[in-house]
């Protein structure tokens, strides 16, 4: 219980000004740490009894697929990250809905039927190589504080990541899973 | 009823997305900006500028006798603010030679602590600008550039070598309005505002 306090009381310091500006002041840091940072926090959270408890109601985790696929796909548009940096409403957004999609994939992994799951292991994957590849071919500025030159360069790791999951998932299949499942129902 | 629940879920992450994106044909801030002013224009503040050294100018006054074309340069710039001073020169003749004495061309400078009006106008001399319809800006402080730029849309971040990099798209203002945002590379659409 102490560390699910632990995992809130992590997310919640990044609402604070210098730790949100110290993230927010790279677009690495802030698409390739910060993001994947909270959505782990999440998954963390999901561990904890009266988190996953949540989603009772989710029978077969669909609705917790369909939050994971519209936050990924949300927080991965410029438009979104521009809002994260300049308003304290989408910061706080970012703040609540990534963990969310962290705990909804940990519960909907263990309820989806294995099709589904590769579906949305196919859309996470695929989700960062497009976005990358967006960056990567956009011959302007997307980000409005952040410069092309870096904007170039996450476009790259996006891909590089993406290949990653995929591979990952790849090996899982071949292989068979190397850790136990996240949330086994 | 969990199929309800699962359906909704979906529909509202789908509307979401394209409600954010403008039915995913914006994924900026710039084309949030420019479509919106494409919708509506905007009305923008009275602000005061100094033109080419002189006294301040209203954007009220200066907007009413001319459409007003503005872009954004330093004249330290090695690159970008360069390469949109020919641009403006090839431009402005083109206006002179069609008899377009009513549109105005502004350069606002974003570095107003180093960019003097001598240094502007020496900016337009090396392009070889005619005063006469191509403005060199001054924002009278830094509060009143800053609203220039907020109002605009104008973004300006350090490009970590010392400079910025900046916005480089054309304002078209008409009676103190925003009226288009414009690329250089699709200066066509200069023909349905002016």
């Amino acid at each position: 219980m102490i560390s699910v306090w632990l995992v809130i009381a992590a997310i919640a310091v990044q609402a604070f000004t210098p730790v949100a500006k110290l993230f927010e002041s790279s677009m690495i840091l802030h698409m390739l740490v910060q993001l994947p940072l909270l959505f782990f926090l999440g998954m963390a959270l999901a561990k904890a009894r009266f988190v996953s408890s949540l989603f009772r109601f989710d029978l077969n985790g669909f609705v917790c697929a369909a939050i994971v696929s519209t936050a990924i796909v949300y927080w991965m548009l410029p438009i979104n990250l521009d809002a994260a940096i300049e308003s304290n409403f989408h910061r706080v957004l970012k703040l609540i809905t990534v963990p969310l999609s962290g705990v909804a994939i940990s519960v909907a992994w263990g309820r989806l039927p294995w099709l589904f799951r590769g579906v949305l292991a196919l859309e996470l994957w695929a989700m960062f190589l497009r976005t990358g590849w967006l960056y990567i071919v956009a011959d302007e500025q997307l980000c409005s504080y952040y410069l092309q030159s870096e904007q170039y360069l996450v476009g790259w790791l996006l891909c590089l990541v993406g290949l990653g999951v995929a591979g990952g998932f790849a090996l899982w299949l071949i292989f068979g899973n190397p850790m136990s499942q996240p949330q086994a129902q | 009823m969990y199929r309800g629940i699962v359906l909704c879920s979906w529909l509202l992450g789908i509307a979401l997305i394209a409600w954010r994106t403008e039915g995913l044909q914006v994924v900026s801030t710039e084309g949030a900006r420019r479509s919106a002013v494409q919708q509506s224009p905007l009305i923008l503040s009275d602000w005061l500028l100094e033109v080419d050294g002189s006294q301040e100018r209203q954007l009220s006054a200066l907007s009413a006798e001319h459409t007003l074309l503005v872009n954004f340069i330093y004249t330290r710039c090695p690159t970008v603010c360069r390469a949109q001073g020919g641009r403006f020169a090839e431009l402005q003749r083109e206006l002179s030679a069609a008899g377009r004495t009513d549109v105005k061309l502004l350069s606002v400078t974003i570095d107003p602590s180093r960019d003097s009006h001598e240094r502007l106008a020496a900016f337009r001399d090396y392009h070889r600008g005619d005063s006469a319809n191509w403005w060199m800006v001054r924002a009278r402080d830094d509060s009143q550039l800053d609203n220039i730029k907020r109002e605009l849309g104008v973004r300006v971040i350090d490009d970590s070598w010392g400079g910025f990099a900046h916005t480089e798209a054309l304002h078209a203002i008409q009676d103190g309005r925003l009226v288009a945002i414009i690329d250089w590379d699709s200066l066509s659409q200069l023909e349905s505002v002016l």
